[in-house]
């Protein structure tokens, strides 16, 4: 049952870890325990505009994907975000990189066209 | 040794397309021996007034037994829009695993873009103890849900789905914390072409 409402940019996806506590955060954008991805589109076409991904130093979480791997896990998916280097810390994504392998999405419909979790 | 949430569960895994059937998959991970694995669902419903088809399973040879302990559906008054569920799963033996957690629409066919009813939320809260109670509201903007705890020290879960999507949630009371949230940032259903909206988090329960 579709709530109807417009999609609006950016879409934002926040995983914690098991000491995941939002209420502690000073900053919801640059949360404890977490890492997080914000994907900014153009709220007419849909195309995707750019992306930035955020990984907290204290997180267990080294990757966001997207979609499941050939044994049917998401760990083995190559739509993955390794945020393996960034300790408090945001990496930016262009467009041109999220239209290309791995990623090849252009549009925010393709993006969601799968499930996203981290490990 | 206190009662502890443990650091082997998994990210919330999310899924919202268009499909009928819907599947969110968590990430592998290894829960210890002995411990009891909680999965909290919240997810869309397929029609007003009518409910989804939730089922769980995971990548086990031999699955664990899987017990619902709680379901706010779209037919419990007041017809809210959204289900909200909890199951759990003795864990006797560590392996490595994933769960996942099904939404299928069942005989329902349409699936009408609701107009809403107000600047109120639609708001589930499942609250699983002694009581495994369950409550709704299609205009409150908050739901307290009251029980008596089994044990000292025992832990309280609560999976909430706010259908119309009217803020960021938090956790009131003392004590209490919000450990996962698939929460979007306008919209939690989205528009007509992403029609399922179903995050699940996973939390093991470890007493050494």
């Amino acid at each position: 049952m579709p709530k109807g409402d417009p999609l609006v940019s950016p879409y934002v996806a926040t995983f914690g870890d098991y000491k995941y506590d939002p209420a502690a955060d000073a900053d919801s954008s640059r949360p404890n325990h977490a890492v997080r991805i914000a994907v900014s589109f153009d709220n007419t076409t849909h195309a995707i505009t750019g992306a930035v991904v955020w990984r907290a130093a204290n997180c267990l979480w080294h990757h966001i994907v997207c979609g499941l791997g050939a044994d049917g896990t998401p760990n083995s998916s190559t739509f993955d975000f390794d945020l393996t280097t960034l300790n408090d810390a945001t990496r930016n994504i262009t467009a041109n990189q999220m239209g290309r392998p791995p990623y090849n999405v252009d549009t925010i419909d393709q993006f969601m066209a799968t499930q996203i979790t981290a490990y | 040794v206190a009662l502890a949430i443990d650091a082997s569960s998994p990210a919330v895994a999310q899924n919202i397309t268009a499909a009928s059937t819907d599947t969110a998959t968590t990430a592998s991970f290894t829960p210890p021996a002995n411990s009891l694995l909680v999965v909290l669902v919240s997810g869309d419903t397929f029609a007003a007034g009518t409910n989804s088809t939730w089922t769980i399973t995971d990548n086990l040879a031999t699955h664990l037994t899987y017990t619902q302990r709680v379901y706010s559906s779209s037919t419990d008054t007041p017809n809210a829009g959204g289900s909200a569920l909890i199951y759990t799963a003795p864990v006797t033996t560590s392996a490595p695993m994933t769960v996942s957690v099904t939404n299928a629409a069942g005989s329902g066919t349409g699936r009408p873009v609701h107009t809403g009813a107000g600047a109120n939320g639609y708001q589930w809260l499942n609250s699983y103890s002694r009581g495994n109670g369950k409550l709704s509201s299609t205009s409150g903007a908050s739901l307290a849900a009251s029980y008596t705890a089994s044990a000292n020290g025992s832990w309280g879960f609560a999976a909430v789905q706010d259908w119309n999507a009217t803020g960021t949630m938090t956790a009131g009371g003392t004590g209490n914390t919000i450990i996962a949230s698939a929460t979007r940032t306008s919209t939690s259903c989205l528009t007509a072409s992403h029609a399922v909206l179903l995050p699940m988090v996973s939390r093991v329960l470890q007493r050494p």
